[in-house]
């Protein structure tokens, strides 16, 4: 028989993992409409980065870059892959990338 | 054939299979994914987007950075992915150190980073992209914003753009905070990749929609005095000069004062 706290564990990460796609697909077609006509995307960009590194490390503290443990190394990994990822969307900006994020299925498909 | 490699590809039935605690084995077995349907439907979906732009637009810089994007992109969310395994399983890193005397050592971790290990994550992913972003803004973005001198007519037009201008970027940046932190918790909760980037597909899909109906004046018609209006229509402009497309033409009035001046 399952505890009480595990059947509202079990909602609470059923209604997380439909509400974040929601949130994402409302505040990614938002943020697309708002961003396409200005140019200024790599600013707002950065601006919403510092922002969020700014919560997480109040939230869990700083740490020194010399004993990084693996996983902070694939960490800086990705947020300079996602940055580099950024520059170039910004370098055909006005012209569209919506095709090449259709790839992006494949990519993870064939990662995996 | 879009519709058709949707319909079969089965990426929307991606069943994930997890050893929890309260499991009747109560085995701890690591996490597993396991991902159903056909490949096949998958790559003619893909590899339709690549040649419908090169066809529409011809040019292969165009092609050649839009796949270099979504490369950057993939490996990007998969090096979060790995980084996320490896903040949960630390002895599975072989950072371990044998000490003379034959025990283990192991470099403390701090104790709020271990107990908030996809925070920790989010930290370092967003402290590396918001450095490399803003040493590329600085590079390549200037910081005269358009809107503030272009419209300036008087003092209080002036003012009331900057206000405009002001909070339309103060809510840009949080619905970028909210895409992002949406996208990067997503990847830490989610096991299965493919269902994130279905998910992001499919947003881009909508969203290259609701630009096209954009573009052709959709909105225009129900305010055709707005400044977006104005601004859309100039946009749609200067595209069509910049690259001769065929876009339909807006009904907008904006439009005449912009082809006079």
């Amino acid at each position: 028989m399952q505890s009480l706290l595990s059947h509202y564990k079990h909602d609470a990460s059923a209604r997380a993992q439909l509400g974040l796609p929601l949130l994402l697909l409302l505040s990614s077609i938002l943020a697309y409409l708002g961003t396409s006509s200005s140019r200024h995307s790599l600013l707002i960009n950065a601006v919403a980065w510092l922002s969020i590194c700014t919560y997480a490390t109040s939230r869990t503290g700083a740490k020194s870059l010399l004993d990084a443990w693996p996983s902070q190394k694939l960490s800086w990994a990705a947020g300079a892959l996602f940055a580099l990822a950024a520059v170039e969307e910004r370098a055909v900006e006005g012209r569209g990338i919506w095709w090449a994020k259709v790839t992006l299925p494949t990519y993870g498909r064939l990662g995996s | 054939m879009t519709l058709y490699a949707v319909a079969q590809t089965g990426i929307f039935s991606d069943e994930v299979t997890r050893g929890t605690a309260d499991s009747p084995t109560g085995s701890d077995k690591p996490q597993t994914a396991q991902t159903h349907g056909s490949i096949t439907p998958l790559l003619i979906l893909t590899a339709c987007a690549p040649l419908a732009i090169h066809i529409s637009s011809g040019s292969t810089a165009v092609l050649a950075i839009g796949l270099s994007y979504a490369l950057l992109t993939a490996i990007a969310l998969r090096l979060l992915e790995r980084a996320k395994h490896e903040a949960e399983n630390p002895t599975l890193n072989g950072s371990v150190i044998y000490s003379a005397n034959g025990f283990l050592a192991q470099p403390d971790e701090p104790a709020k980073s271990a107990q908030h290990p996809v925070l920790a994550i989010v930290r370092d992913v967003s402290a590396a992209a918001a450095l490399s972003t803003a040493i590329a803004t600085l590079n390549l973005e200037s910081f005269s914003f358009g809107g503030l001198t272009y419209d300036s007519v008087g003092y209080h037009g002036m003012f009331g753009q900057a206000l405009w201008d002001a909070m339309n970027g103060f809510g840009m940046v949080l619905l970028h905070i909210t895409m992002l932190a949406s996208l990067l918790f997503m990847v830490s909760s989610n096991p299965g990749m493919v269902v994130v980037d279905t998910l992001h597909a499919s947003s881009v899909t909508a969203i290259s929609v609701m630009r096209l109906l954009i573009l052709s004046g959709g909105c225009c018609a129900m305010a055709p005095h707005s400044t977006r209006c104005c601004r859309s229509i100039a946009d749609t402009d200067r595209y069509r000069h910049r690259h001769r497309a065929l876009l339909p033409q807006a009904s907008c009035r904006c439009s005449r004062r912009f082809a006079r001046s």
